[in-house]
């Protein structure tokens, strides 16, 4: 079907080429089209309004040609976590295996080179429009649904191109995303979060389209971001993209683009390339240097957007040399408008469940994720969650699975808040019936036992090392041991045929790492299970898809979610070594704010996974752990 | 010099009807009279105290850039040459100072606009920023006045989606051949009062004097001509102004610039801060002059 659909938004961009060849043939004048009838539509194929389209941007063309500037965020209303997490960022970030195929975020796409091709999707039935979808080069076709379909919950996946809905207002198409993944607005590393939102207005002025777009971000921007992109209508053959990354000018209209992943350089799994704040980063000069401007004016904030600021310039001076690594910190001012990053509410106690992908789902209980596989041999449970709410979450299964038994439940530490439901979840469906295996690492045996836990809360079925390995509703489960990381005795688990990874503790979302050092947990231990994972998943497609992840906490990741997750961990992780390697004590670390460009996205849960819960954990355990030879670096 | 003679006022209503009508003309029988001013058919409300938000070419709006840096406008090698020779001192000893500060380049600048009626069929649009005014006339000028200005002669309309128009049911423009055609919904009752953002203003400008579409010297002649879009937008509960301006010069430019910017709403006009032109000194560092034209092997991420 989608062929289909897609064979008529085809059939419609031809149309429109040959009617815009005809109409330049005729002395073309995209200013003098009239707005009537079906000119208002927005189909069709755009390019940049410069001579020969392509490159020729008449807007930011530094910044979408070769790229800006290290350290230009002037006129963007990032606040000090952006500012500090985009002084951090390194164009080698890109070499990383997980970032080679990351495409242009939707947030961004527009300010692609070449142009915007717009084709409408059509219920072959019905013939209503159900979507437009849109594709800039280096993005992702995208679709804007049009039928009035709602957004996904707060469970579902997030990607590159987000989840997009459309409705037209007079003469405007508005657009509303959500689900995004963390992303950029400029491409020398000012990001913003996955839980930005993104509206955009589609706008036809004759044979001109501005998009409009506006990012708000509440971790990262002071007030919305808002930009134009205009395009004329095309009128030759569409730039696109092949599919080694090249770009022609011609064909019907979308080419191939795959991208695979390449080892560049023989460097160590899971490096990371960034900045540790305080070290001497020139390039983060570069632009307050070119245009004599003092380092902070370059650096962006609200304030930089309003006239106002040019006289505050003046009032500044010009450049000076060597601020870059005296401010690890970010400008030493308080923005005018700064916000409040907001309090991550705790979780409310309901219970409601997410499909991932072939047997699995996803059953989230007062905030806390459990898996559960269903099959024709029964069903497997990982993680069952707070024994408070055990009942709900077996009335979920049970209306997921019907009446199969529960015969396998996983746990995957020994934190009683994931598997004190065990014995609830395990209730035979008939008096007298079996109760299921329950698998563990050795620890979490022990550590139950120690703490007098009910019998059947503890694991009839543990491990020591390596993995296990059973097969369970027709395919492969491995369990996965990985050492010292939230404790010494985790597993994470991976349902080969259906293509979903289960982290356990070592990855939760809305928050940062919960390492146990007194069971042996480490921050280490945590970058190498992190990476472990990422080592099983494959996108399937530019950085996003295929193998599905489910955290303990929060939406359905994949492996670009994960390598975010493990990217953050690891800069952490290397400033906090650094700090030791400064002689710092663990007061004066925390005191440094390390970890400020994160705090408002991780760190906001108090507790475990807390900002300070985190650093002090990290440094604890970094303090006690042999130096990393210079290869793992 | 051919409107000799016509009576003035017929012109005006035949002007007017022209111009505010452009879709009343295929109206149902009963359908509401045509508005009888601009004001009355204004498809948008675009008054009030606007501030522009300098998000894009932040160095080239902010700052003076480099002589001769025209990166991105698509210059002609007259453009070129004309950008090369630009001498701010020049300028200002010949009372030149406002030359930044046209039409084609002032709402581009960092400044505050205030917009209201200057009376029912003329769109009054103040920048402080230069202290500029320019006066959109839905009526358009009996005779062109024979002094071209800095901020030209601008005609304006409102652009309105033809009452068929719903964009939520637009299969019928290209429905599939054999199927029979989607049930629409019945129109919707048109809004009581003053619409927020009904359809766009668009804007004609002629007549202008040789100005700056940059601070720096990067020319538009006295041939040149513009059009603008003017949209009402609203982004997570906040009223922006949005501009789309489209200058063509034959003299200095090879193909038409086109910029688009916003403007974020003020409470008031507490803000407003006239201040008389002035361009400050041209920066001296540069990165290669000219448009980045892909054609370098850099490819672009």
């Amino acid at each position: 079907m989608n062929t289909n659909w897609q064979r008529c938004g085809y059939l419609l961009v031809l149309a429109l080429a040959v009617q815009s060849r005809t109409a330049e043939a005729q002395g073309f004048n995209p200013t003098n089209m009239g707005n009537t009838g079906n000119v208002l539509d927005i189909v069709g194929d755009w390019e940049q309004p410069g001579a020969a389209g392509g490159f020729q941007f008449q807007e930011e063309p530094t910044d979408r040609g070769p790229g800006p500037d290290p350290g230009d965020y002037a006129g963007l209303p990032v606040n000090s976590a952006a500012r500090y997490k985009a002084q951090a960022y390194s164009p080698e970030w890109l070499t990383v295996p997980e970032h080679q195929c990351i495409p242009h975020p939707s947030t961004y796409q527009d300010r692609s080179p070449g142009g915007l091709t717009v084709v409408k999707i059509y219920d072959p039935v019905t013939t209503n429009v159900v979507a437009y979808q849109t594709q800039g080069n280096y993005g992702l076709m995208r679709t804007i649904w049009m039928d009035g379909r709602p957004h996904p919950g707060p469970n579902a996946r997030h990607t590159f191109d987000g989840f997009s809905t459309g409705k037209w207002v007079e003469d405007k198409l508005v657009v509303e995303t959500s689900h995004l993944k963390a992303g950029w607005i400029r491409r020398n590393g000012v990001p913003h979060s996955d839980e930005a939102r993104m509206v955009e207005y589609f706008v036809r002025h004759d044979g001109y389209l501005t998009v409009t777009t506006a990012v708000d971000d509440p971790y990262y921007f002071e007030e919305p971001f808002i930009r134009s992109t205009d395009l004329r209508v095309n009128v030759r053959a569409p730039m696109r993209m092949t599919e080694f990354g090249g770009f022609v000018n011609g064909g019907p209209g979308p080419t191939f683009f795959k991208c695979t992943p390449i080892d560049e350089l023989d460097v160590a799994v899971g490096r990371v390339p960034h900045f540790i704040p305080g070290q001497e980063n020139v390039e983060l000069e570069t632009f307050a240097r070119t245009y004599d401007i003092p380092l902070e004016a370059g650096f962006g904030g609200s304030e930089t957007m309003y006239p106002e600021f040019m006289a505050k310039l003046k009032q500044m001076g010009g450049y000076k040399a060597g601020q870059a690594s005296v401010l690890p910190a970010g400008p030493p001012r308080t923005p005018l408008t700064n916000r409040a990053v907001p309090a991550r509410a705790a979780a409310a106690d309901t219970v409601s469940s997410e499909h991932v992908k072939g047997q699995v789902w996803m059953i989230t209980a007062g905030g806390q994720n459990v898996a559960v596989q269903i099959g024709d041999e029964g069903i497997l449970v990982v993680d069952p969650g707070r024994k408070e709410l055990g009942a709900a979450v077996l009335a979920e299964i049970r209306k997921l699975g019907g009446n199969k038994p529960v015969r396998q439940v996983i746990q995957t530490s020994s934190d009683i808040t994931r598997l004190g439901a065990t014995d609830i979840i395990g209730t035979p469906v008939v008096a007298g019936g079996q109760r299921p295996n329950v698998i563990a690492h050795e620890s979490v045996g022990l550590r139950l036992g120690r703490a007098k836990a009910s019998g059947d809360l503890i694991p009839n079925d543990t491990l020591f090392r390596g993995k296990r390995s059973i097969f369970f509703n027709g395919e492969p489960v491995e369990i996965i041991y990985v050492p010292a990381a939230h404790s010494d005795g985790d597993v994470m688990v991976y349902f080969r045929a259906s293509d979903v990874v289960v982290t356990g503790a070592l990855l939760g979302n809305v928050a940062y790492p919960d390492i146990s050092v007194a069971d042996g947990g480490t921050i280490n231990g945590t970058v190498d299970a992190l990476n472990r994972i990422l080592d099983i998943t494959v996108a399937e497609w530019r950085s996003q898809g295929g193998t599905m992840v489910i955290p303990s906490l929060g939406h359905i990741y994949d492996e670009g979610d994960v390598a975010e997750y493990r990217d953050m961990v690891t800069i952490v992780r290397d400033r906090i070594e650094d700090a030791i390697k400064r002689g710092l004590t663990l007061e004066q670390t925390k005191a440094e704010q390390l970890t400020r460009d994160y705090d408002g996205r991780y760190g906001s849960r108090p507790g475990a996974g807390s900002t300070a819960a985190f650093v002090e954990s990290a440094y604890r355990s970094l303090k006690s752990a042999p130096a990393r030879t210079a290869s793992a670096q | 010099m051919k409107m000799r003679g016509i009576p003035r006022a017929l012109l005006g209503t035949l002007a007017l009807t022209a111009a505010v009508s452009v879709s009343w003309a295929a109206q149902p029988p009963g359908a509401p009279p045509p508005p009888r001013s601009a004001r009355e058919g204004a498809q948008a409300d675009l008054t009030g105290n606007w501030v522009a938000q300098v998000t894009e070419d932040w160095r080239w709006r902010m700052l003076t850039a480099p002589i001769g840096d025209a990166e991105g406008v698509p210059l002609n090698p007259a453009g070129v040459e004309f950008s090369k020779k630009w001498n701010l001192e020049a300028d200002n000893a010949g009372g030149n100072q406002c030359k930044a500060f046209g039409a084609a380049a002032i709402m581009r600048q960092p400044t505050r606009v205030r917009v209201s009626w200057a009376d029912d069929n003329t769109l009054k649009f103040e920048m402080d920023s230069g202290t500029q005014t320019r006066l959109f006339n839905f009526v358009p000028p009996s005779q062109a006045s024979a002094e071209r200005t800095l901020q030209g002669t601008s005609v304006a309309q409102w652009m309105r989606p033809p009452p068929a128009f719903n964009g939520n049911t637009l299969n019928q423009q290209v429905g599939l051949p054999g199927r029979a055609p989607a049930v629409r919904p019945a129109a919707p009752a048109a809004p009581a009062g003053p619409p927020v953002a009904r359809g766009s203003l668009k804007v004609n400008t002629t007549n202008l004097k040789a100005g700056y579409l940059r601070r720096n010297g990067i020319p538009y002649s006295d041939n040149a001509v513009m059009t603008e879009y003017y949209d009402r937008v609203n982004f997570f509960g906040i009223d922006y102004l949005q501009v789309t301006t489209v200058v063509v010069d034959p003299a200095y430019l090879t193909v038409p610039f086109v910029v688009s910017n916003q403007f974020k709403r003020e409470p008031d006009g507490s803000k407003w801060n006239a201040t008389p032109c002035h361009t400050d000194p041209p920066g001296k560092t540069s990165p290669p002059v000219g448009t980045f034209n892909g054609q370098d092997g850099r490819l672009p991420r």
